[in-house]
């Protein structure tokens, strides 16, 4: 079996033994998603990658907090998601961004879609802009599981240990978080079944 | 079904968790209702594209950086805490261990304020004895315990009797005597 192939929990148990190599494999293997989950929650890159980057430096000094019985993606995206949301909070404090200026009344992204690839697998720019500027309108506990659950396609199960909540309370929220996105979708002009 | 009702399945009707009954109660609302039966369609569809959405991916110079950071912490060296947790004070992990000093530096704390509060203080019976006496020669004074002051011209001169009660009776009492 190639290093490529060992499970997540085989890396991380070579890591805890001293094996550098095996902290680099999962460094490769989850920078990006972990990026991908970071930047749907901030919408922004330099600070996103800043937090992938922070994420991996807890896993390189706090190895040995990280014990056998959790599932080891379950245990490193709640690190991201707690930073994330530390984060979060931190940029409404400061002020610096606002969430409500971002939502209904902003239409600046709304341009005329006319040269759009009808292409299934090949979303629009505008479609994108639109589904990102949604997400942040939602709210915080909608926005972590929804990007956990649609965009990263983590289980129901996964998501309820890494938001710390019972799994009939994230279906409820994930149902809840679907039925907003699509109504401020709507509210931006937005149809998906278009 | 109503709308609301509707709303609540639609994840459930998606993921095709829902009861045969509450499904073709469902499924009759969505025939009869268009903004619900659009509100599935879109909902279904978006949860469809969400992730296709164009992944993002970290600059060339992520490792780099990354990498440099750890160089940091390693020529930092293992912080005070990562080193109490190698060491393992008392056997323990650095927290129970803690724990458990802190217990017993209040147990000890606690026996040592109560025998100060129970002890009795140490006494030299001669000093004592020789500062009574002197004392009791400088501030001795008798002191006089005066009877009641009461009316003697009346007979019954119980003062806790109050004196209108008193005089009440009194002048009904006629003294009567032989001849």
């Amino acid at each position: 079996m190639s290093d490529y192939e060992l499970s997540d929990e085989v890396l991380i148990k070579k890591f805890q033994d001293g094996d550098i190599s095996a902290y680099n494999k999962i460094v490769y293997r989850y920078k990006d998603r972990l990026l991908n989950f970071i930047y749907r929650f901030l919408h922004d890159m330099d600070r996103s990658e800043d937090l992938v980057q922070d994420t991996l430096l807890k896993l390189y000094t706090h190895k040995d907090s990280y014990q056998q019985i959790a599932k080891f993606s379950t245990w490193l995206y709640t690190i991201a998601a707690n930073l994330a949301r530390t984060e979060l909070r931190k940029l409404k404090r400061r002020k610096t961004f606002s969430i409500t200026e971002l939502s209904y009344d902003d239409r600046e992204f709304i341009i005329s879609s006319s040269d759009a690839d009808p292409s299934e697998d090949h979303l629009t720019q505008n479609f994108e802009n639109n589904v990102q500027q949604a997400l942040l309108a939602l709210p915080d506990d909608f926005k972590t599981i929804i990007i956990l659950r649609d965009i990263q396609e983590l289980s129901y199960d996964e998501i309820s240990k890494i938001v710390e909540l019972p799994l009939g309370t994230v279906k409820s929220r994930i149902n809840r978080g679907r039925v907003k996105l699509q109504q401020l979708l709507k509210n931006k002009g937005e149809n998906p079944t278009e | 079904m109503k709308c609301y009702d509707f709303e609540l399945n639609i994840s459930a009707y998606i993921d095709g968790e829902l009861k045969q009954v509450i499904r073709q109660s469902f499924n009759e609302h969505k025939e009869n209702c268009i903004l619900c039966k659009e509100k599935l369609a879109a909902i279904s569809q978006l949860m469809d594209k969400m992730p296709k959405l164009t992944p993002v991916i970290t600059s060339p110079q992520f490792i780099n950086n990354l990498n440099k950071k750890i160089q940091e912490i390693d020529k930092k060296g293992p912080s005070l805490w990562e080193r109490l947790k190698q060491i393992r004070p008392l056997g323990f992990e650095p927290v129970p261990a803690l724990a458990f000093a802190l217990a017993i530096f209040m147990v000890i704390s606690a026996s040592y304020l109560l025998i100060n509060i129970d002890g009795l203080p140490e006494v030299n019976m001669q000093q004592l004895s020789s500062q009574s006496q002197q004392n009791m020669s400088k501030s001795f004074k008798p002191s006089v315990v005066m009877p009641p002051q009461t009316d003697p011209s009346i007979a019954d001169s119980d003062s806790s009797v109050k004196p209108d009660i008193r005089n009440r009776y009194d002048n009904k009492i006629k003294l009567t005597g032989g001849n």
